[in-house]
């Protein structure tokens, strides 16, 4: 047929459309970043062109290891409570009525346009000892002394958690609510408790949704800034905060670059590691 | 084996009435189609047997304990949904050895039962196959060796085969009735499709409107129908309002032939199309041939006689069909005719 290569050439041209911005603002940027992270710190100019590779070798020290290694542990568990708490909602509420799972899908769309920064401050008044919880308990008599209930690990935690909910409950919602409810009959009939049912078929049932919401909020929560900076405090800041704190409060952007370019490596592999692992699990499957 | 009995099995959906007052028994290792149409209540009598749905009143009882404050999960049922509803993250072994390693079953033994019942529904060589990967007919034996990997006290199927092209449907259907013959499972099979439920089953219970309308042998069912409903639903049929004077049926005014013994003064009957004959003779009644079609080795013609249709069938020959539009006189072998009971 002659008709295929023209059409491949039409489908290259229209692909060139979205594929010029993301080459302009997304390539480019990084392979500049991936440039400035070899050149030599300038606190005067910012950097002077060179190649040496003193700012990756920063990274292992004591300090950036333990700030990275913080960041993975608070994105991968934001992620998992994020995760558990979306799939065990969208299972509730995808077996009420038609009316209530629409206005509940319109509350999670309305929830994505509040900024990072608007949920903080929500999350401040909340946990504020003036007007927030801490009051509450204190007027209730049930905390004789209220205090601020933030910087804290687990302010900052209900941060992420209001921060992807709505995405998790969004990304799982299409597929919980057109399950086949005849599965979860079936292992009943088969003398499933309902107990054991969630672990054994509902769960697993989901393995692949789960974790592609997971993935998807881990890399989302590697890059939380507000979060940590507004609610967790120093003690919980990830590397999003301390490379922000090196490349603009302190000037030093080829190791900001140096880390963000380890970071966004480190992050890379572990995802394609996870997605290698699915696949192969796959394929074994298939030649059996 | 078991005797399943249903006893004035009520339910309703809102004010909706989906089965009324049903009371039925199944014998201990028979093979049982509740057939109907759609929405006539089949598969929500098969759900409140398997204990998936509440009823209203009544009781199902089997082998003399009732069932009815038995959850699902407690009633040793073996069932295969429409959906198939296999799991999807198991493969082909495991989906079958489940129901015993719920049961607590050690992985051997389990694994040597799962593979008698993959030897049994011919899956051999497919044991750790995802089931998205198998086609429609071996994820149909999955779901059939899954149920019954548990041994069950009844084997529950509801329109296992309507999404499968025919053959594969006759083939299955074949089997299924081998394979309930050899294990003597007690087998309750819905389906919508009458000839589905001629072939595989011993008695075949007719809905219709949450109602059993009839319940008998194919035979009975089909020769002799208890209602109008059951006439008209399964398989085809001539229905004839006939009056009856000195022994001789009359139809839209016209004699029509002898009519049946007992057949009281104004009676229904029904006649098979196969008992209708395109010739003319001293009971015949005239008519036009409004429509045919070719069924293969048979040829279906439907006749306009005055405010009536009729159907008659007879074998494909040599002569030729009736052509659309021709007059034709039409007679009928009323020895073969059935009185509906009024």
């Amino acid at each position: 047929m002659n008709v295929a290569p023209q059409t491949r050439s039409l489908s290259w041209l229209i692909a060139l459309i979205p594929l010029s911005p993301l080459v302009v603002f997304f390539v480019m940027p990084m392979a500049y970043m991936g440039m400035v992270s070899v050149f030599k710190n300038d606190p005067v100019a910012f950097f002077k062109p060179a190649f040496v590779l003193d700012n990756y070798a920063k990274f292992f020290a004591p300090f950036y290891l333990t700030v990275s290694l913080r960041s993975f542990v608070q994105a991968g568990l934001g992620a998992g409570i994020v995760t558990l708490l979306g799939f065990l909602t969208v299972l509730f509420v995808s077996d009420q009525s038609r009316w209530l799972q629409r206005l509940w899908v319109l509350l999670l769309l309305s929830m994505l346009c509040l900024s990072e920064v608007i949920l903080a401050f929500s999350l401040l008044i909340l946990f504020s000892q003036s007007s927030g919880i801490p009051k509450l308990l204190g007027w209730l008599n049930l905390w004789d002394t209220p205090r601020f209930l933030y910087p804290s690990f687990g302010a900052m935690m209900a941060g992420y958690v209001m921060l992807g909910f709505s995405i998790a409950a969004l990304m799982l919602f299409p597929q919980i609510s057109r399950r086949d409810r005849s599965i979860e009959e079936a292992a009943q009939g088969l003398g499933t408790p309902p107990a054991m049912l969630f672990v054994r078929v509902t769960l697993p049932m989901f393995r692949t949704a789960l974790v592609a919401a997971f993935l998807t909020l881990f890399i989302y929560f590697l890059g939380v800034f507000v979060m940590p900076t507004m609610l967790g405090g120093p003690q919980n800041w990830n590397m999003t905060v301390i490379i922000q704190d090196r490349a603009v409060e302190r000037f030093n952007m080829p190791l900001g670059a140096a880390l963000s370019m380890i970071m966004l490596t480190v992050t890379a592999a572990l995802i394609g590691g996870i997605a290698w692992i699915n696949r192969q699990q796959d394929e074994a499957e298939d030649r059996v | 084996m078991s005797r399943l009995v249903l006893s004035n099995v009520s339910k309703r959906f809102g004010t909706v009435p989906v089965l009324q007052d049903i009371n039925l028994s199944i014998e201990p290792g028979s093979f049982v189609c509740l057939l109907g149409p759609s929405g006539c209540g089949k598969t929500t009598l098969l759900r409140t047997i398997a204990g998936f749905e509440g009823m209203d009143a009544g009781d199902v009882s089997l082998e003399g304990q009732s069932l009815t404050a038995v959850p699902s999960f407690q009633r040793n049922i073996g069932m295969v949904f429409q959906s198939l509803a296999l799991f999807p993250h198991l493969n082909v072994i495991d989906n079958i050895a489940y129901g015993l390693t719920i049961r607590g079953e050690a992985r051997p033994e389990r694994y040597a039962k799962a593979q008698k019942l993959i030897d049994l529904v011919d899956l051999d060589g497919l044991q750790k196959r995802r089931v998205s990967a198998l086609s429609g007919g071996q994820k149909q034996r999955v779901a059939i060796a899954r149920a019954l990997a548990i041994e069950p006290a009844l084997f529950l199927m509801d329109e296992p085969f309507s999404a499968l092209d025919a053959g594969l449907r006759e083939r299955l259907q074949k089997e299924v009735k081998q394979l309930q013959r050899r294990l003597g499972v007690t087998t309750i099979f819905v389906t919508h499709d009458q000839q589905e439920a001629m072939t595989l089953a011993d008695q075949i219970v007719v809905m219709d409107k949450g109602v059993v309308e009839q319940a008998g042998s194919p035979g009975d069912v089909y020769h002799r129908p208890q209602t109008r409903f059951v006439a008209e639903f399964v398989g085809q049929n001539n229905i004839l309002d006939v009056r009856v004077d000195q022994g001789t049926a009359y139809w839209l005014g016209h004699p029509i032939g002898t009519a049946p013994a007992h057949c009281p003064e104004t009676a229904t009957i029904t006649v098979r199309p196969e008992h209708l004959h395109l010739c003319a003779g001293s009971h015949s009644v005239s008519g036009e041939v409004a429509f045919v079609r070719q069924l293969g080795s048979v040829i279906e013609t439907q006749i306009t006689a005055g405010p009536s249709t009729l159907i008659q069938t007879q074998l494909a020959s040599a002569k030729g069909a009736p052509v659309v539009g021709e007059r034709v006189d039409v007679s009928f072998d009323l020895d073969q005719a059935w009185v509906l009971p009024s």
